[in-house]
């Protein structure tokens, strides 16, 4: 039926080369995958990383980067199944307290980015504070991504009003002004401490503990040290200022603190300069009403300019060198100051702050629609980078504990111990080392 | 079933239709109950981690610490509240609304509405309506000059196991609702033909007619109910996370805290073994004390199906 072709050597060597050349230029066009995961979940966050990934994509077309988003809420739980089902991504967001978590399984989870960082490190200067968070056993653990730190944020009307001139710069100009401010009757208080088994709750506790002088936790040996005068101090600042506070702190989160601030109930918080779009939108007031200063340290100098302070960073969860030569080239990427301004002033303004040196003055980021309204409070924000520190992060080192200190926000229950059960501040910081003297 | 039996038909086939449930529950129910008991006897820390063997050592630890002791009452009293409120709440209004009314099949079909509800969105709901200083709860107390001060429905430890209780039944009571309906409906109206002949009183109608016939159904639900009250986690973990303090810190919800927070997962999985067992003895305790209500409700499910 078929009639027998023969070909000749040159179609046979045609053939061949066309298919060489054809198998090779596919093979060559391939992109190597790299995926990123993060709990950056809300919309306009993912948006934003979306334009810095297809950005790089375009740029960069030997790779094809993908991003994945997870809730924080469910990161404890999918990520380690991630890693023990062997369908780990090539970077992972971390935080501090995540990073130790994810630690826990050895080897085959997070490798040492020490090399990846390095070659970032050449295009971008970071700000050490942000990286000292993941530096451990003589290696860099993550990439910093981004920071966000503490303030005290104020409504400067309900301060002018009340005739106080100046901010705050002691704790004891924090308390008389709260007292000042305080009028339960018309349901206006000086302060919003949320005294809650939360996240807001530890930070903002341990924020306090730190300008008192008590941001040191832990020993050399990793032996809890916080029972000492400056954390006794601080929570019978703290204490203080509860009852300056709106009667239902022990449920505020960070929705309620924010949201007492915006509403004019309260009119000091310790928070990150977050809120911006709501304050335009919810409070009746304009951008310069609202106050950004740095958190107040004891009239005696006893303690220490501080704020806790986030570095959001990147593991590198990959051991594969070509990927891991692509992550690099993504992080320069995304760090380069065009890109990050941009990604900076979209993603969540204000919240989102740089980790790198020259991007206190990125033009792009300032002229942002929602960050050229508030240029101040996002420069106070900026200036107090260098002053920063996490808990049991600070050696060089980290204590393995610290995962439960700040997952089972021990600050916090004991701040919550001694306003709703009436503890005497000495007790408070009792009941908090025996909590992290019972980690195991 | 002898071979015999086996071999017939109907057998087999009732047996091929059974096998993808038996398989389904070997991999979904018994294989994570072998496994948690498996990781309860190490000292894994992370899902993952490397670990050693210990043996009994997390369950002489639980029962030295006092928080895991404090949470197996804080559960008893939880399942207990839960389960007195939501079974008088139903009982109530199902008697209600088994009352000929305009409207009542409207009511009947809607009812269910709050089981619908995702626990998530119930939780966000009521943490809003429950807010000191802006829920609606408060504003209206104080707008009527009920209260002075706002009421602490979240805050105040010796409230907030009381407002998680009402949340939570606010979910079940229409669920309770449609099954004592259910069961009404099958109480025969010749007995309450001839108890109104006879002159007897609703409450007597009730004691001698409706009770007797709807307790094979409430004792079903206590059984049920009592194993889903004890492992309600999310509501609990999403409006208070068990605070304040430790005030609504039942066995579920130490047992997460202790697992994904305190990096502790064998010790929290020996916890639940432990939760698990004391489930399993008041289950087969609970069916063995009423195991004539069981085979009466057992029978009135096989009508029903007919």
């Amino acid at each position: 039926m078929f009639k027998k072709v023969r070909f000749t050597s040159y179609q046979k060597f045609s053939v061949l080369t066309t298919s060489v050349l054809a198998f090779g230029t596919i093979a060559q066009a391939a992109p190597i995958e790299l995926t990123m995961q993060h709990m950056e979940q809300p919309p306009s966050r993912v948006e934003a990383m979306q334009v810095v990934v297809d950005k790089f994509n375009e740029k960069y077309p030997e790779y094809r980067m993908k991003q994945n988003v997870v809730g924080w809420g469910e990161a404890f739980t999918r990520v380690p199944a991630q890693i023990e089902a062997g369908v780990s991504v090539d970077l992972q967001q971390a935080i501090p307290g995540f990073f130790v978590y994810v630690r826990e399984m050895g080897a085959k989870g997070v490798k040492p980015a020490t090399s990846v960082y390095e070659q970032v490190a050449k295009e971008v200067k970071f700000i050490d504070a942000y990286v000292d968070q993941y530096r451990a056993e003589g290696e860099i653990w993550a990439i910093p991504a981004f920071g966000m730190l503490e303030l005290l944020m104020y409504n400067k009307k309900h301060f002018e009003e009340a005739g106080i001139p100046h901010p705050p710069k002691t704790t004891e100009d924090v308390l008389a002004a709260a007292k000042k401010l305080t009028d339960p009757d018309n349901d206006r208080y000086g302060f919003a401490l949320p005294a809650s088994d939360t996240l807001a709750g530890t930070q903002s506790i341990y924020t306090w503990m730190g300008a008192f002088g008590g941001k040191k936790i832990f020993d050399d040996s990793c032996n809890p040290i916080v029972n000492n005068p400056q954390n006794k101090r601080a929570y019978s600042f703290l204490k203080e200022l509860a009852s300056y506070s709106p009667p239902d702190i022990g449920s505020y989160a960070w929705a309620e603190v924010e949201g007492s601030l915006v509403s004019g109930r309260a009119s000091m918080i310790t928070f990150k300069n977050a809120f911006m779009n709501s304050w335009i939108n919810d409070s009746g007031l304009g951008p310069n009403d609202l106050g950004a200063a740095p958190i107040p340290v004891p009239k005696d100098g006893s303690g220490e300019r501080f704020s806790l302070a986030y570095s959001n960073a990147f593991m590198v969860m990959t051991d594969d060198p070509k990927k891991q030569e692509g992550l690099a080239k993504f992080m320069s990427f995304w760090l380069s100051p065009e890109i990050y301004g941009e990604w900076l002033g979209t993603s969540e303004p204000g919240l989102f702050l740089p980790v790198t040196d020259d991007s206190k003055t990125n033009e792009i980021m300032f002229s942002a629609p929602v960050l050229s309204q508030f240029k101040d409070q996002h420069q106070t924000s900026l200036d107090e980078a260098p002053y920063t520190g996490m808990y049991g992060f600070m050696q060089n080192n980290y204590c393995p504990q610290v995962g439960q200190f700040e997952g089972q926000n021990f600050t916090a229950k004991a701040m919550e111990k001694m306003v709703v059960e009436d503890i005497s501040p000495d007790e408070a910081v009792g009941y908090l080392e025996e909590l992290m003297l019972n980690v195991k | 079933m002898t071979k015999q039996d086996f071999r017939s038909r109907d057998a087999r086939l009732g047996f091929l239709l059974v096998l993808p449930a038996v398989v389904l529950v070997i991999l979904v129910v018994i294989l994570p109950i072998i496994s948690g008991i498996q990781i309860s006897f190490t000292s894994q820390r992370v899902v993952g981690s490397e670990y050693e063997f210990i043996w009994l050592k997390n369950y002489f630890e639980l029962f030295e610490d006092k928080q895991f002791i404090a949470s197996l009452g804080k559960s008893a009293i939880w399942v207990l509240a839960n389960g007195f409120f939501q079974t008088l709440a139903a009982l109530l209004i199902a008697l209600l609304i088994n009352q000929p009314f305009r409207g009542q099949n409207f009511v009947r079909t809607w009812i269910i509405l709050p089981w619908a509800v995702p626990a998530a969105v119930t939780a966000i709901l009521w943490r809003w309506m429950f807010d000191a200083s802006s829920g609606i709860l408060n504003t209206t107390m104080k707008g009527m000059d009920l209260v002075q001060k706002p009421v602490l429905f979240l805050a105040n430890p010796d409230i907030a196991g009381m407002s998680l209780t009402f949340v939570n039944s606010w979910r079940y009571i229409p669920f309770l609702t449609i099954i004592f309906l259910a069961s009404l409906a099958s109480v025969p109206e010749e007995e309450y033909e001839a108890a109104k002949v006879d002159g007897a009183s609703p409450w007597l109608q009730f004691k001698s007619i409706t009770f007797p016939n709807l307790l094979p159904t409430l004792t079903v639900l206590g059984l049920v109910g009592t194993l889903w009250a004890s492992n309600v986690f999310d509501i609990i973990w999403m409006m208070t996370r068990g605070g304040p303090g430790d005030a609504t810190t039942t066995v579920p919800v130490l047992m997460y805290d202790m697992a994904f927070y305190g990096y502790n997962i064998s010790k929290a999985t020996a916890g639940a073994i432990i939760f698990l067992f004391i489930l399993i003895i008041f289950t087969f305790v609970f069916i063995f004390a009423n195991r004539k209500q069981f085979v009466v409700a057992s029978e009135t499910f096989q009508d029903l199906s007919k």
